[in-house]
């Protein structure tokens, strides 16, 4: 059975057996792919698993708006799983509410992502394929390394080609706030394209600092191809590499931001190495 | 402590980082009383520096940094009590963790982490606040003005316009 | 935006130590014609009755009129000119000092072109956060003239006695059914050497006399707490019944578990291996038999696993073994430890009392411990004598482990009932910084062992203090949110949610180091809000909110954002 007859079968039997009143997949309109909230399971024979696409924003749109004893599947990959997770713990979603169907990503999928879990933690069917470490890919590390010089001509080219269509945010699974520090001339200067982009990504960007579930969605979205997922990476792996914190991976673990101590234990994180303070001021 | 109204190798310092704004958030419960200090034991220090006192240091939102930064301010600092010697309950250990993390993207971009200086329980005593700030100082004023960001950005801009 | 306030300019010359080195008539020049200011005066001491009755006669309307003083420091007259001009009428809200001495003429008298640049973007800034400086919000707290006191220990029974006398009705719990603590265990009592009825009796008789001042609750059951500073509900069971009560403030005084040893030194399974609990209980039953006994200190202690020394188990330790020698004077005494903690001149004599009575001391290494050797009974210790690097054997009837005191195996749920943090072996921790039993929460306090392993006559000692602390807090009257802080007159400033705008994220009540932040159900949605009274405005709230919901009004991101633009405004 191939991956899609497996997730076929399974999302028909969650309907018939009303373990779910919906399940939100994608389905093809027109030979183009498009979400589609099934709930009968006569039109699951619609459903298609590719391409990647984001589902986890819609699926939050949906049970907030729905009737309280709504429960909806979601046909989801790593990246829409560890959205979930993060939205669950900021309290956007009801995890209860919702029955994940994850399934894995392809090897190429992954790198074209750069994703290093390119799969979700629970999965129907398929097989699960290594993930790639955002670092070792060639372009990522063009935009990564070099003197400051050039980092700053580099981001200077690619930052000033955006129209400010908040397309990026608008994507991001994580970015739910209304109103938004971005549409707030406070922080980011109005009518000034494009003096104020750079306030505009380091804020958005520092915004997901914690969050961020490397999906790459604000990557693909970009109408003007800025690497805007490449901002993230040097964020990311210094959670992971000073606290072992990866966002999404785990329900349980509050950011090591916004907490002092692990959970329960009286003891301290393994601090990193700028904590020791007296070497700061000389 | 050198007086820097008779040294005149760093008077050149002072004077090539004349153009540049650095932004101090102090603790009032530590930097604030070493700056205090410095200034009864009037120590003679570079002008460059504006303080702007906080209750804590964990009041210092990143994206005021941010907005520092893309204002045209240089370098700032922020300036708290030692890991552990917070009066709020280790506020400033989740503060400074925030801090430390907006370094990694300021270097992504090319703005430079070195730009954001954090100090936390090295800036109680004058003479360490003075120390702090002059050395800070010096290190902004050896620096390119944080502008040269956005000014890369506008002749980025304009080019495109040409070549359009 | 901002609050319309119109400004009113004071700067102050400090006869000469500003105006010397800073040009204030160009300062004046630069600010008359900054947006929002209305006037400007130039004067000679601001901190001086004279100029204050001037700056407060300029003031027609206070709620309308914001001030902003170039001055002195906050730590050298600025915080004193905000409370004298609260005295005649203006609320420190609308006032701001900026420090163009300290913090400007002083550390840069030899450039005074720079220094007087600086003075206008200080004061500038000082403008722009007056006027987005908003009214902070209040509440009230009429504090509940009784107290809660969870244990009764010597600590506990200490603090009640204290605050029964000064007329305080007290709650005082305990789960044990007998009051006296880990002390009622004990037959006799060091260095005081008394019993331990002797030992608390006349405060017990303070308790139980007080006509009804204190309700004793043995044997009861703690279920919830809640509430803040001023104002606890507590429930419990006791019996049959339950109770809920309100109370002003709380005192923790459990003190701590005894470890047992686990196995080490063939605990449990070797006649004769006792802990020194244990062995109380044989004084107290007036059975000891034997008379070789060998102590070993540091059981399960000052290791990675407690990293910490239990501070009580020495002195423990040479009271028995003194007391083994009352019993027989020809008694064989070894006791073997890593080092002997007996500070202090008291606790000293107490040790040199107990080797001159022929205690014999042996100091074993941390790797290489003491082993118990026998079948059935106890036979002999083998030890590795550091001081002479010889293996020694000692005879024994009697091993007596001395092992330290722990935290509770409840101190989770209890700090998580009264909000309390705990240190890294578990111990519930104080404030740091001359705060020794304030916690996190303002009106929770902790004393006795239950914050670090002490002898009775420290947990006495805290108890009163604890008792004090609490009676302080109760005995003022009406409270202010703003004024109840550990540090402060007044505190900093409140948080502030716009529900609006508020996603319920819960990044604040994660980050909230006093529990002050919540969420709460508002037309189906969470909403974070803040208890003003546990708030100390901190701002960490602030600082990871990601869409600004929640702000310091006295210090908004506006009022920052506009400083900040203040800095970059001239010369550019
Ligand atoms: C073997 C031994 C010998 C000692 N000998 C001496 C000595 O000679 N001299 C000396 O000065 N000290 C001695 N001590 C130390 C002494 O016992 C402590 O200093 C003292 O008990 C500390 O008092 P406390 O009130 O802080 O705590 P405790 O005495 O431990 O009292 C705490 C009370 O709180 C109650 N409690 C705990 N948790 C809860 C809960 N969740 N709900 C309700 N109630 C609760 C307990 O039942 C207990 O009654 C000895 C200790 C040991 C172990
Ligand atoms: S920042 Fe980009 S990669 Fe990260 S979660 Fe948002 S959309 Fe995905
Ligand atoms: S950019 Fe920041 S404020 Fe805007 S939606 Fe995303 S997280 Fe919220
Ligand atoms: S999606 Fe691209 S163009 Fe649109 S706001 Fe984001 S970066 Fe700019
Ligand atoms: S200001 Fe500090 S204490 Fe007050 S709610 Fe915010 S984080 Fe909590
Ligand atoms: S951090 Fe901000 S958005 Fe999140 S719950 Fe708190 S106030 Fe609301």
């Amino acid at each position: 059975m191939s991956l899609r007859e497996e997730v076929l079968t399974r999302v028909k039997a969650l309907l018939k057996d009303r373990r779910v009143d919906g399940v939100l997949g994608l389905s093809l309109f027109e030979k183009e792919p498009v979400p589609c909230l099934f709930e009968d399971p006569f039109d699951v024979d619609a459903l298609v698993i590719e391409p990647k696409w984001l589902l986890a924003k819609l699926a939050m749109n949906i049970l907030k708006t729905a009737p309280q004893e709504y429960r909806l599947g979601l046909v989801c990959r790593g990246c829409d799983d560890r959205a979930v997770t993060e939205l669950a713990k900021r309290n956007q979603l009801d995890r209860n509410r919702l029955t994940l169907l994850g399934i894995p990503c392809t090897a190429e999928q992954a790198r074209k992502c750069l994703c290093s879990t390119p799969y979700p933690r629970e999965i129907v069917a398929g097989e699960r394929v290594e993930g790639m470490y955002p670092m070792n890919d060639e372009q990522a590390q063009l935009f990564l390394t070099g003197s400051m010089e050039e980092r700053m001509k580099r981001w200077a080219r690619e930052l000033n080609r955006c129209i400010k269509c908040y397309g990026c945010r608008n994507v991001c699974p994580i970015c739910v706030c209304i109103p938004c520090k971005l549409e707030d001339d406070l922080w980011v200067k109005r009518g000034h394209i494009p003096a104020d982009m750079v306030s505009y990504h380091l804020i958005r960007a520092f915004h997901l600092s914690d969050t961020c579930v490397s999906c790459a969605g604000c990557t693909d979205t970009c109408p003007v191809n800025i690497p805007l997922m490449l901002l993230q990476v040097s964020m990311r792996e210094t959670l992971k590499s000073q606290y072992a914190y990866e966002p999404g991976l785990d329900p349980e673990r509050v950011s090591p931001v916004l907490t002092e101590q692990e959970k329960g234990e009286g003891t301290l994180f393994q601090e990193p190495a700028w904590i020791d303070s007296l070497r700061g001021g000389s | 402590m050198t007086d820097r109204t008779e040294d005149s190798g760093n008077i050149q310092v002072v004077l090539e980082g004349a153009g540049r704004k650095i932004v101090v958030f102090a603790c009032t419960w530590c930097a604030l009383i070493g700056a205090d200090g410095a200034g009864k034991k009037r120590i003679s220090l570079p002008a460059t520096f504006r303080v702007i006192p906080v209750e804590c240091i964990s009041r210092v939102e990143a994206d005021a940094v941010i907005r520092a930064f893309t204002s045209g301010i240089d370098g700032v600092a922020v300036m708290g009590c030692h890991l552990g010697g917070c009066r709020h309950n280790g506020a400033n250990l989740r503060s400074a963790r925030k801090l430390e993390l907006l370094k990694p993207l300021l270097d992504t971009v090319g703005i430079d982490s070195r730009r954001l200086f954090t100090s936390y329980g090295t800036a109680h005593e004058y003479h360490q606040f003075a120390q702090a700030i002059e050395s800070f100082c010096s290190q902004i004023g050896e620096m390119p003005p944080v502008s040269a960001w956005s000014r890369s950005f506008v002749r980025a801009m304009s080019a495109r316009g040409e070549n359009e | 935006m901002g609050n319309d306030r119109s400004i009113r300019c004071f700067l102050c010359r400090c006869h000469g130590e500003i105006s010397r080195v800073i040009d204030l008539d160009e300062v004046a020049r630069a600010l008359k014609s900054h947006p929002g200011v209305r006037s400007l005066d130039v004067r000679n001491s601001l901190c001086l009755e004279e100029d204050m009755d001037v700056l407060a006669s300029r003031v027609e309307d206070p709620d309308a009129t914001g001030l902003v003083l170039g001055a002195c420091s906050l730590y050298a007259r600025g915080d004193r000119i905000r409370t004298a001009l609260e005295e005649k009428g203006i609320s420190p809200d609308t006032v701001e000092v900026v420090d163009i001495r300290e913090g400007c003429s002083w550390i840069h008298h030899g450039q005074p072109r720079e220094a007087t640049t600086k003075a206008i973007d200080l004061l500038r800034m000082g403008v722009a956060l007056q006027r987005h400086r908003e009214n902070p919000d209040e509440v009230m707290v009429d504090p509940v003239r009784e107290v809660f006191v969870l244990g009764a220990g010597p600590a506990g029974i200490s603090a009640a006695a204290s605050l029964v006398r000064l007329g305080v009705r007290v709650h005082l719990l305990d789960r044990a059914k007998s009051p006296g603590g880990l002390l009622n265990l004990v037959k006799r009592i060091a260095p005081e050497d008394v019993t331990s009825d002797e030992y608390l009796s006349q405060k017990q008789q303070t308790i139980f006399a007080s006509n009804g001042g204190v309700s004793h609750y043995p044997g009861a059951k703690l279920i919830s707490a809640h509430g803040s500073a001023g104002d606890f509900t507590i429930s419990f069971s006791s019996g049959k019944t339950e109770h809920a009560i309100r109370v002003g403030a709380v005192i923790v005084a459990t003190g701590a578990k005894i470890l047992m040893p686990d196995g080490l030194y063939r605990h449990g399974n070797l006649e004769g291996v006792l802990t020194g609990i244990e062995l109380e209980r044989r004084f107290k039953a007036g059975q000891l038999e034997g008379n070789r006994v060998v102590f070993i200190q540091c059981v399960g202690v000052r290791d990675r696993k407690r990293p910490y020394c239990s501070a009580i188990c020495c002195i423990v330790s040479l009271k028995q073994a003194c007391q083994v020698l009352d019993v027989d004077p020809q008694a064989e005494v070894f006791v073997l430890h890593r080092d002997i903690m007996c500070p202090g001149s008291v606790l000293e004599k107490y040790y040199r009392d107990a080797m001159a009575r022929g205690v014999r001391f042996l100091r074993y290494e941390q790797d290489r411990p003491p082993v118990v050797l026998g079948d059935e009974n106890v036979d002999s210790v083998e030890v590795y004598d550091a001081l002479t690097s010889e293996m020694r054997r000692i005879k024994a009837d009697l091993v007596v482990l001395s092992t330290p005191l722990a935290p509770h195996d409840d101190a989770g749920r209890i700090a998580e009932l009264f909000g309390l943090n705990r240190d890294e072996h578990g111990f519930y921790e104080v404030r740091t910084l001359m705060h020794p039993l304030e916690t996190k929460r303002e009106g929770v306090f902790v004393c006795g062992s239950a914050r670090w392993p002490v002898l009775g006559r420290s947990a006495v000692l805290q108890g009163e203090a604890a008792a004090m602390k609490a009676y302080e807090l109760i005995s003022r009257g009406t409270l202010a949110a703003s004024r109840l802080s550990t540090y402060r007159e007044r505190k900093f400033s409140l948080a502030r949610v716009d529900h609006e705008a508020c996603t319920g994220c819960g990044n604040c009540v994660a980050v909230c180091p006093y529990d002050a932040c919540s969420l709460e159900k508002k037309e189906g949605a969470l909403k974070s809000t803040v208890n003003l009274i546990r708030c100390s405005g901190c701002g960490s709230c602030v600082s990871v909110c990601p869409n600004g919901s929640i702000q310091l009004p006295g210090h908004s991101a506006m009022a920052i954002g506009e400083m900040l633009k203040a800095v970059c405004e001239q010369g550019s």
